[in-house]
């Protein structure tokens, strides 16, 4: 799994932004969150290319994040979770609080 | 006087050889013996004769531990000569570690020397894409993504590189399989993501959506 996610961001580097965005949604976003979801979804944030990391995409992986934590099923990947707001804090500051907000609701 | 020695009788020196050449020898240096004009031709004669009969292993690291230690001008005169040998040597039966000995060879050569395998390309892609589906043994699929890294620089088109290698992992049932096609998958976006056409990124795609949403595949491997 982690080489297909390792794929999946190489790919993301030479796909337009619409095919990058649908990616995401299709593998990540609208899916029932899971060990390989969240995987990707780190997979994801590692490097991830502009159009993935704005707006409503943005906000939705958060909540994914959130979602994820809570699961049952992926609670391995708790800390999986913890990395994804580390990666949105180091790289992308001015959401962290959005983040937190949120982590703490 | 290796040029007198039975093939059965170069075999037997394919050990004792490569101790001697490392002992006296250091990686990435050359080594002053392989340099001299016609210096690697006794060794080379040594190495063959393991690789065409039953020290494959031992003749191929020897092989790949020679190029190391040899500059390119010396290397140019025998370098068809020992792709050659190696390529037929590939597609003989040998265990799982001779060929993988042989493909680490091959892509030790392609690293250092890759202008001089260029005559050699659609060969040696084949030679890697049917390794990378080895059934038997990771480490031979492993080393057969290797050379087929080494050898995505050299080529002007990848999308039929790409295609193939699409095709056998849909042919794959072996996670194993699947798992060595997708790095290689990685080593041709990595080395030239902007070379491949659009409708082979969207086979990558699906591809990635059957593993990742549909479990397919290397899912198992998390």
């Amino acid at each position: 799994m982690a080489i297909t996610v390792r794929l999946m961001s190489l790919l993301m580097k030479f796909q337009t932004a619409e095919a990058t965005v649908a990616m995401v949604c299709s593998e990540i976003i609208d899916v029932e969150p899971s060990k390989n979801s969240v995987v990707a979804l780190n997979g994801a944030l590692l490097d991830p290319p502009s159009s993935i990391v704005q707006g409503q995409m943005l906000q939705e992986m958060i909540t994914l994040s959130l979602s994820a934590s809570r699961s049952t099923d992926v609670t391995s990947h708790r800390g999986r979770e913890l990395m994804s707001g580390l990666y949105f804090g180091g790289r992308h500051s001015g959401h962290r609080e959005d983040y937190d907000k949120q982590l703490h609701q | 006087m290796t040029g007198k020695l039975q093939p059965d009788e170069l075999e037997a020196c394919v050990g004792p050889v490569r101790q001697a050449v490392l002992s006296v020898g250091v990686e990435d240096r050359d080594l002053h013996g392989f340099v001299l004009p016609g210096g690697l031709s006794g060794v080379l004669g040594i190495y063959l004769a393991g690789i065409k009969r039953s020290s494959a292993e031992d003749g191929a690291l020897g092989i790949a531990e020679m190029v190391r230690r040899t500059n390119l001008a010396s290397l140019k005169p025998v370098t068809v000569q020992m792709i050659g040998a190696l390529i037929r040597a590939i597609g003989e039966r040998h265990p799982s570690a001779g060929k993988t000995a042989i493909l680490h060879a091959l892509a030790t050569l392609l690293e250092k020397a890759p202008l001089f395998a260029k005559p050699f390309i659609p060969q040696l892609q084949r030679t890697a894409v049917k390794n990378l589906s080895d059934p038997a043994n990771s480490d031979v699929r492993n080393e057969a993504a290797v050379v087929l890294g080494a050898l995505i620089p050299m080529q002007p088109r990848v999308d039929p590189l790409v295609t193939e290698l699409l095709g056998a992992a849909n042919a794959s049932v072996d996670d194993g399989v699947k798992f060595a096609i997708v790095k290689a998958l990685c080593e041709v976006f990595s080395k030239a993501g902007k070379s491949v056409g659009e409708s082979q990124k969207k086979a990558v795609s699906d591809l990635i959506h059957e593993i990742v949403v549909d479990g397919r595949g290397t899912a198992a491997l998390v």
